[in-house]
């Protein structure tokens, strides 16, 4: 396609750097005549009128109520149709041109600074200042900060709860590093490192395309990145069988197939019992969460959001259902508001629709674990299935048994679903371990036996009971 | 002998009728008693005597309802007793007491009572004449003003600027000039050229004559102005020809003895003492028994006490700011005023070039005529009587928000903001209250030169009874107008920074901070962070930019952190709120683009300083010259990003 002529904006008062495109009378893409009316826009004097230099088909170059540059062209003029992507690529410029200002992360925070010592006289005046605030701040570095951090290789993620960082305040971090205790100046020599040479990040030594991360995926990584700074992570599975679950839970009428519904339902009770899933670290503390708010990550494509159910073991098994099949519909329909994805303080990874056979998830920022909900796999000749639930964790603060022992509750727990359905009594064929999975007939030897039980529900057999 | 017959026969006169008589007689013994009473130490101050001129407050007093607006100048007393009667309510303030009719604050030049109202400033009591019979044009409820002036007053420019301006718009207003031959020592003929009438039959108003030698042919001129102001709606000029017979204040007189002499035989009311002596004697008696009732009376009432109270605002709490709308200042400003003009019909602007489609030199006001018809309109260039006008507006109820072009031309109008809207509400006992609202752009930094650029705001920072703000672009200006039409308690001048009109109005903060505000009815606004701050960075209106630049810079290139305090309210200052947010660093910039000597700086550090000793204070203000046009160099002379990181990081280093 030719390049298409730029159209410009006269300067209608040199005072103006900047106008304001008030609105478009075509739409992109559209065909116009010499002289006719495309765009109004807005100077500090007045609104002008810009008509077409000459026919042609208009590709706007910026969306309405953007701010444009007196030097940028307001769109260009075509000599024959534009092609729907160069549209299109006009439209990523046109969402980042609106967005100039920065949107911060919202978490409702009351902000009330400490107060300041006495200065001697009591006066009224003497009252701290109380400050409610809506969002939270913008982290900025200074230039001796950033050149700080890049020579001694620390990440921005380390100051996320700073708003402002000095060269004093990485400083006083790598001070805390490396345990030595020097007092705090402006100008004290950069500290090094055991290593001769300051680490520093460049770049790759093979030729790269450079491709920007978008801002979504930027702050993903920030937050992944100071949840795995902040854990030990380690990880247990457990094999479950599906046999007649999803059959189960689609004919009871409170499901209704929402097994995700269930996994949280279940996991929330689960986690009052086991507190240090439910909770974070901190140096030579563990903080458990008053709340049991989980997160239940979703992404179909469009980008990993984690919709928040607070409250979770307050709620019932109908109020969790519908709740996350509205937050689904509200990811699905990009609606979720900021208070829908924050606070969580346990997060659940269903990728049981994908195919994935077992995987390992990553503890969000501020929390103790998080479960991996795998894929239905089928071994060949098997009609019934199996599928893993991975709990990874913080193991600064628990360990592998309480691990594998929440998950074979949960397990349980889900078991107990498709027993309710079935109904309480089985014939000897139906009778297998529900650890193992191995029918009667498939004990290794005779002396084995199968027990009943009601935790879990159904059989086990005597070696799951006893162990190696 | 026969000629002294026919002398005597041709000087007699019938009297006047009794009870016209008794008023004229009434006020002239007054004042004779006011000057007995003065130099018996009685009294205070000083006074004025219309003595020789008692007709005219009387033929005028003949013709008005109750609700027909005087307005007088400091030779007010026959004006007003002519009017109600009330010698002891006058008697009392002129002796300072708290019976007085303005419990003893405005004294004998400064008075307010059933419609009778003065001023002791010649000239600009005219333009507040014609805002009331403005006023009274928009009520339609056929009442007049009427304004009494000398023929000193025709020096001043106040009264030319106020007959165009009625003459134009067509105001009820009744100038009654009294025409005595002096202004205070300086005769006439040293001081007036040309004719008295043609000047204002130059801007077509009907001007008609009389004199205070026949009183019953003045008040019938008289009551034929006042019918013609009252169906005509519009103004009149009379000429009323008459002689001061005592001093200009007290034995302050120079004028030729046997002029003084003659005319005190051609007085009416001292003729008829030798030609009706039977009649003029028994009613002195009685008026002065009345007189002697009357002081003592006044006497009764306490000496006037009390201090004005001064109302300060606690520091109260701080809140994020969260816009609604984001929009340019200028249309935010059009915002605020728009919604105030629709919510409340007393609503009025005025100014030059306001109405639409041109919409205001700054285009403010925009279509604003169009959507309101009648409640916009547009001046002639008058500074001077368009704030004297809306002064008038407002003491008759209206809401006049009158917009001075730039502020660099706000001087031509102080004499009505200091000497007439900030006094009337004191002055006059709380009696009446002067929603007046002013708004004017200043700031330079557009290369407009000189007197194009100033911020002249200190000097009317500090006026009692009046309220300053500087708009910024951290608060919504919709807002500040919103809540300040609201309720115009007091006059306001809004000053709105010319640079600042172009930019967004937003809570965009530095990265790293945030902007927040106080719960104050004009609140200060604040960008903090969440560490401590080294240092506090107070500015107002248009600075406010160039301080954020710095503040950024401050911190990515020098790790201070400084945070910002931004007042709306610039006067009176709301000292507590701001000591509650500095006393956390200690450690004050204070900004300001106008001039450091007595400016808002150096107020703001002298309040800080006086509360709080310890804190360490640095002030930049402009470069102690004239603003060229040049703009590189207009650039350097007023207050820059540069120079504010300099002075910030010498304060943070200091000890």
């Amino acid at each position: 396609m030719s390049a298409g002529t730029p159209i410009l904006l006269e300067r209608d008062n040199v005072n103006d750097e900047v106008v304001t495109l008030v609105r478009w009378f075509v739409q992109n893409g559209e065909r116009v005549d010499a002289g006719t009316l495309i765009a109004e826009i807005e100077t500090s004097k007045a609104n002008v009128e810009v008509q077409a230099s000459h026919a042609g088909y208009l590709q706007w170059g910026f969306a309405e109520k953007a701010d444009v540059l007196l030097t940028e062209p307001l769109g260009h003029i075509f000599s024959e149709p534009v092609p729907a992507d160069a549209l299109l690529l006009a439209v990523g410029r046109l969402s980042e041109a609106s967005s100039s200002l920065k949107q911060p992360a919202f978490a409702t925070s009351v902000d009330t600074s400490s107060p300041g010592g006495n200065t001697g006289e009591s006066r009224q005046t003497d009252v701290a200042p109380v400050f409610s605030s809506v969002a939270g701040y913008n982290t900025c570095f200074s230039r001796r900060a950033q050149e700080l951090m890049q020579e001694h290789g620390i990440p921005e993620e380390r100051f996320s709860a700073m708003a402002l960082v000095r060269a004093e305040d990485v400083l006083a971090l790598i001070e805390g590093r490396h345990g030595k205790s020097t007092s705090k100046s402006k100008d004290h020599v950069l500290l090094r490192s055991s290593e001769s040479e300051p680490r520093v990040v460049g770049a790759p030594k093979l030729p790269v395309i450079e491709v920007p991360l978008s801002r979504m995926k930027r702050s993903e990584g920030q937050a992944l990145a100071s949840g795995v700074r902040n854990t030990i992570p380690s990880a247990v599975s457990v094999t479950c069988f599906t046999r007649g679950l999803r059959a189960a839970l689609e004919s009871n009428p409170v499901v209704a197939g929402n097994v995700g519904a269930v996994i949280v339902y279940e996991v929330a009770r689960l986690l009052r019992k086991y507190p240090a899933f439910n909770a974070t670290y901190r140096p030579s503390t563990m903080l458990q969460y008053e709340q049991v708010n989980i997160g239940y990550a979703m992404d179909d494509g469009r980008g990993l959001k984690v919709a928040v159910l607070q409250d979770c073991d307050q709620k019932s098994l109908l109020e969790i259902s519908s709740e996350l099949r509205g937050l689904v519909l509200g990811y699905l329909e990009d609606k979720l508001n900021p208070s829908q994805i924050s606070g969580g303080t346990f997060t659940i990874s269903d990728l049981s629709g994908s195919g994935v056979s077992s995987f390992l998830p990553l503890i969000s920022e501020d929390q103790g674990a998080i479960l991996g909900v795998s894929s239905e796999q089928f071994s060949p000749g098997e009609y019934e299935g199996s599928y893993n639930l991975t709990l990874a964790f913080d193991h600064q603060l628990s360990e592998g048994r309480t691990a594998v022992l929440f998950l074979n509750d949960l397990k349980d727990r889900l078991l107990h679903y498709e027993k309710a359905m079935v109904g309480g009594g089985t014939s000897v064929s139906f009778v297998v371990c529900a650890r193992c999975g191995r029918g009667v007939d498939e004990l290794p030897d005779a002396k084995s036996y199968m027990v009943r039980t009601s935790v879990p529900p159904g059989h086990l057999c005597n070696l799951c009971i006893a162990g190696f | 002998m026969a000629v002294a017959h026919a002398t005597a026969a041709m000087i007699r006169r019938d009297l006047p009728e009794p009870r016209l008589l008794r008023k004229a007689l009434g006020i002239r013994l007054f004042e004779q008693r006011l000057l007995k009473l003065f130099s018996e130490g009685r009294l205070n101050g000083t006074v004025h005597t219309c003595i020789g001129q008692e007709w005219t407050g009387v033929a005028v007093a003949e013709h008005l309802r109750p609700s027909d607006v005087i307005f007088s100048n400091h030779r007010c007393h026959g004006h007003y007793l002519a009017r109600t009667g009330n010698y002891t309510g006058l008697f009392a303030e002129i002796m300072g007491r708290e019976g007085g009719i303005c419990r003893g604050r405005g004294g004998s030049q400064h008075i307010c009572d059933s419609n009778v109202f003065s001023n002791g400033i010649q000239g600009g009591i005219v333009p507040v004449s014609t805002g009331i019979a403005f006023a009274q044009q928009r009520e339609d409820k056929g009442d007049i003003t009427v304004v009494f002036i000398g023929d000193g007053t025709l020096g001043e420019g106040a009264v030319y600027e106020s007959m165009n301006l009625a003459s134009m718009w067509g105001a009820p207003l009744l100038i009654v000039l009294e025409n005595n031959l002096y202004a205070q020592s300086t005769s006439q003929l040293q001081t007036l050229s040309g004719d008295i009438e043609a000047r204002a039959q130059a801007f077509g108003i009907r001007t008609m004559r009389g004199d205070t030698w026949s009183p019953e042919a003045l008040i019938e001129s008289l009551g034929e102005a006042v019918n013609y102001v009252r169906e005509m709606r519009k103004p009149l000029f009379f000429r009323a020809d008459t002689y001061r017979l005592m001093a200009h204040s007290k034995s302050d007189d120079d004028r030729p003895r046997h002029e003084v002499d003659g005319y005190w035989q051609r007085d009416v009311m001292h003729h008829a003492r030798e030609t009706h002596p039977e009649i003029m004697v028994a009613l002195e008696a009685e008026l002065e028994a009345m007189l002697d009732e009357a002081v003592s009376q006044a006497e009764t009432s306490p000496l006037s006490s009390g201090f004005e109270t001064q109302l300060l605002e606690p520091a109260g709490t701080w809140t994020e700011t969260v816009f609604e709308e984001k929009d340019r200042v200028v249309n935010r400003i059009y915002a605020g005023l728009r919604r105030a003009m629709e919510q409340d019909e007393r609503v009025l602007l005025l100014g030059e070039d306001i109405e639409g489609p041109y919409g205001g030199a700054f285009k403010v006001t925009k279509d604003l005529s169009q959507l309101f018809p009648g409640r916009v309109r547009n001046t002639p260039i008058s500074e001077l009587a368009i704030t004297g006008l809306s002064n008038g507006l407002a003491l008759h109820g209206m809401r006049p928000v009158t917009e001075i072009m730039f502020g660099d031309f706000v001087m031509l109008a102080a004499d009505q903001w200091i000497n007439h809207a900030a006094k009337f509400q004191y002055m006059y006992a709380d009696q009446v209250t002067v929603p007046l609202v002013l708004r004017t752009p200043m700031g330079g930094r557009r290369g407009y030169g000189p007197t194009h650029s100033q911020s002249l705001e200190k000097h009317l920072l500090g006026v009692p009874g009046t309220r300053v703000l500087a708009l910024h672009n951290r608060y919504d200006p919709a807002l500040t107008y919103g809540e300040l039409l609201k309720n115009v308690d007091c006059p306001t001048l809004v000053i709105e920074n010319k640079v600042l009109y172009g930019d967004k109005a937003s809570a965009e903060a530095v990265a790293g901070y945030k902007w927040f505000h106080s719960s104050h009815r004009f609140p200060i606004s604040y960008m903090r962070t969440k560490a401590t701050a080294d240092l506090t960075i107070l500015c107002m209106g248009g600075m406010l930019s160039e301080v954020e630049k710095a503040v950024e810079q401050l911190f990515v290139e020098h790790d201070v952190i400084a945070d910002v305090l931004c007042p709306t309210q610039i006067f009176p200052l709301q000292v507590d709120a701001i000591l509650s947010v500095i006393r956390a660093s200690g450690r004050v910039l204070l900004v300001e683009e106008g001039h450091g000597f007595c400016g808002f700086t150096a107020e703001v550090l002298a309040e800080l300083y006086e509360r709080d000793r310890s804190l360490r204070i640095r002030r930049l203000y402009s470069h102690p010259q004239h603003i060229p046009s040049s703009k590189p160099l207009e650039l350097d002379v007023l207050p820059n990003v540069a120079r504010i990181v300099q002075e910030a990081l010498a304060l943070e280093s200091s000890q």
